[in-house]
């Protein structure tokens, strides 16, 4: 229950550098921040806890200045319920059952194990003098969560960070529900996050589901975050965080980025072009009229 | 009901049906674990993979590092040695996807403490794996008619040469009953008895005696009369050469034609030191023991002892010139 715990009140209060926002959106900000800063923190070598230290110390200060977390819209109660269910009883298996998949065993943890025992992105293990390190070259911005769980929780081994996954999954149908609501109507959002977690791949799959330590799951969540920030258009800054998380999450996350990137850099040109246009529009009326 | 809620009670129903059925299955299997401890519920899931990364640690130092030698060939036992470097962490260790690799290894650092994964990740030996690496026998000889209840072998040996030579010593045996063989191998003394049940082939006659990797002699009685064959195989290239069986020790001194790319080896039978002259200088051969010198051809000695040449050919053949 300790990485439960840590993984609770760790990535959502993280997330509160960045402002006032909702908890799932918070949890979600904070799991980037804390991987990314400590990523980037590792490249010049600066200690994992100092990294921490300051990420959090700044993150508290902004979350008692901005009151916590700011509440969401409020749904109806039965695609509420149907968004729940199954949350609590992959919490319930994920407090018991050890994990079992290839690839969260094989290559993401065992990077984790090894962040928080060398507490170096470029230690021995990653320059194989420890042990054989399968797929050296994956991103680390993951296993550094989890590095820091494990770390936090002085325990290394992978039931302390079952949560982190569990809680990505659960963050992305909370934060999917609240800026569908934007988007569309509330009531529509509430069915949509409702199904969204009833979706064999994410909730039961074998091979990246909420129950593994894959970060496909990581990755949709980055995605969907940069998706909701480009729909807007009004925060240019969160939409590069949550891309540069994307690429530091997954292989696959650089060019999915890097076409979101697109997507938005040609959209702000038009919309800039839009507004010059209209701009010139009037500078024209006004030296007609005189 | 609208159209629409029609279509969203459909795709409701239809993901809940398609998950929940998984979906309690494993709510039953963590009631089912709810009460064990982590290990006991880890060896419940994973089984031996996990069960034996345990007991290996359990047997060897923290800071002592294991070969994890998994096989090609055999599927799964890389994901095994893998999870095995997983559970592990942080104890050392060095993965090999294959024995050869690990043969070829020169790196002094190379552990000296191998982890095989045939049945389960345990605690083996560099000759044991060599031994598991091996399916099929080579020997294509058809033993003598002539029956014997004694005799001895020249040459045992199980050595690997540069890759892909491996040598072993095949062993046919076949007796018209079941019979008690009892072989002793030279110089280290160790025994073994084999029952043979009409016939046998053993594929590595050095290990299966010594489990330990080697060259000797042997001397092997038997309970009843065996029609025997023995080969130097070359198991990496499939060249067989047969041994000559030895009923009586030849008379001295020992002459053997000019071989000048081959080697000459002596064979002491005697408890006793044996001190000869090969080729003119002298050489002294330990109680039982076997020794190579170079390529000379007469060899004088105050006892009578066994003496051949052998020489390596192309392909990992090797030529015996056995005395007269």
């Amino acid at each position: 229950m300790t990485g439960l715990l840590i993984t609770l009140v760790l990535f959502p209060l993280a997330g509160c550098i960045a402002g006032r926002r909702t908890f799932s959106e918070s949890f979600l900000l904070g799991v980037g921040v804390v991987g990314a800063a400590l990523f980037i923190g590792g490249v010049f070598s600066v200690p994992f806890v100092v990294t921490l230290v300051v990420v959090m110390s700044v993150a508290v200060v902004r979350f008692v200045m901005h009151r916590g977390w700011s509440r969401g819209e409020s749904f109806a109660i039965a695609p509420t319920i149907l968004l729940i269910a199954p949350l609590v009883v992959l919490t319930f298996i994920a407090a018991i059952t050890p994990l079992t998949d290839f690839d969260g065993r094989a290559f993401w943890l065992l990077k984790a194990k090894a962040l928080a025992h060398d507490r170096s992105i470029d230690g021995a293990f990653f320059q194989n003098r420890e042990v054989w390190s399968p797929r050296n070259q994956y991103p680390l911005l993951i296993p550094l969560d989890a590095a820091t769980i494990m770390s936090l929780a002085a325990d290394s081994d992978d039931h302390q960070v079952r949560f982190l996954y569990l809680g990505i999954f659960a963050a992305l149908a909370f934060h999917l529900r609240n800026r569908l609501a934007q988007l569309i109507e509330p009531r529509v959002a509430a069915w949509c996050a409702a199904l969204f977690v009833w979706i064999p791949q994410f909730a039961i799959g074998d091979a990246g589901g909420a129950l593994t330590a894959y970060n496909d799951i990581a990755v949709a969540a980055f995605v969907g975050c940069a998706f909701f920030e480009l729909m807007e258009g009004e925060r240019p800054l969160m939409f590069g965080l949550w891309l540069a998380f994307l690429a530091l999450t997954k292989s696959e996350g650089l060019p999915l980025a890097i076409i979101l990137a697109a997507i938005g850099a040609f959209r702000r040109a038009r919309a800039d072009r839009r507004r010059g246009n209209r701009a010139h529009r009037v500078a024209q009326r006004d030296s007609a009229n005189g | 009901m609208t159209r629409r809620n029609l279509a969203l009670a459909a795709i409701v129903v239809s993901l809940i049906a398609s998950t929940a059925a998984p979906l309690a299955r494993l709510v039953r299997q963590a009631f089912s674990l709810r009460k064990l401890s982590l290990y006991e519920r880890r060896v419940r899931l994973l089984g031996n993979s996990y069960a034996g990364v345990v007991d290996v640690l359990r047997h060897v130092a923290p800071n002592e590092p294991l070969a994890l030698v998994a096989r090609v060939n055999a599927e799964g036992e890389d994901a095994v040695a893998v999870f095995f470097n997983y559970y592990a962490y942080p104890h050392i260790t060095w993965t090999y996807l294959g024995l050869p690799l690990y043969a070829l290894d020169r790196n002094p650092h190379r552990p000296k403490t191998l982890v095989g994964f045939r049945g389960g990740p345990h605690l083996t030996t560099y000759a044991a794996l060599r031994a598991e690496s091996m399916t099929g026998a080579f020997i294509d000889v058809v033993p003598p008619k002539e029956a014997r209840r004694e005799m001895l072998v020249p040459f045992v040996a199980s050595v690997d040469g540069p890759p892909p030579d491996m040598y072993t010593v095949e062993a046919l045996l076949e007796t018209d009953r079941v019979a008690n063989v009892d072989v002793i191998l030279y110089p280290s003394g160790a025994a073994r008895r084999f029952v043979v049940h009409r016939r046998v082939v053993i594929r590595d006659l050095h290990y299966e005696v010594t489990r330990d990797l080697g060259v000797g002699w042997a001397r092997i009685r038997s309970d009843a009369p065996l029609h025997v064959a023995f080969a130097l195989v070359n198991r990496g290239t499939g060249a067989v050469t047969p041994i000559r069986i030895v009923d009586s020790l030849p008379s001295l001194p020992i002459r053997f034609p000019p071989r000048p790319n081959a080697f000459l080896w002596l064979l002491n039978v005697d408890d006793q030191p044996l001190v000869v002259t090969a080729g003119g200088t002298n050489a002294r051969i330990p109680p039982h023991g076997i020794i190579r010198v170079g390529n000379d051809v007469e060899v004088r000695s105050p006892r009578p002892l066994f003496a051949f040449l052998a020489e390596k050919k192309e392909r990992g053949g090797t030529a015996f010139t056995w005395p007269q």
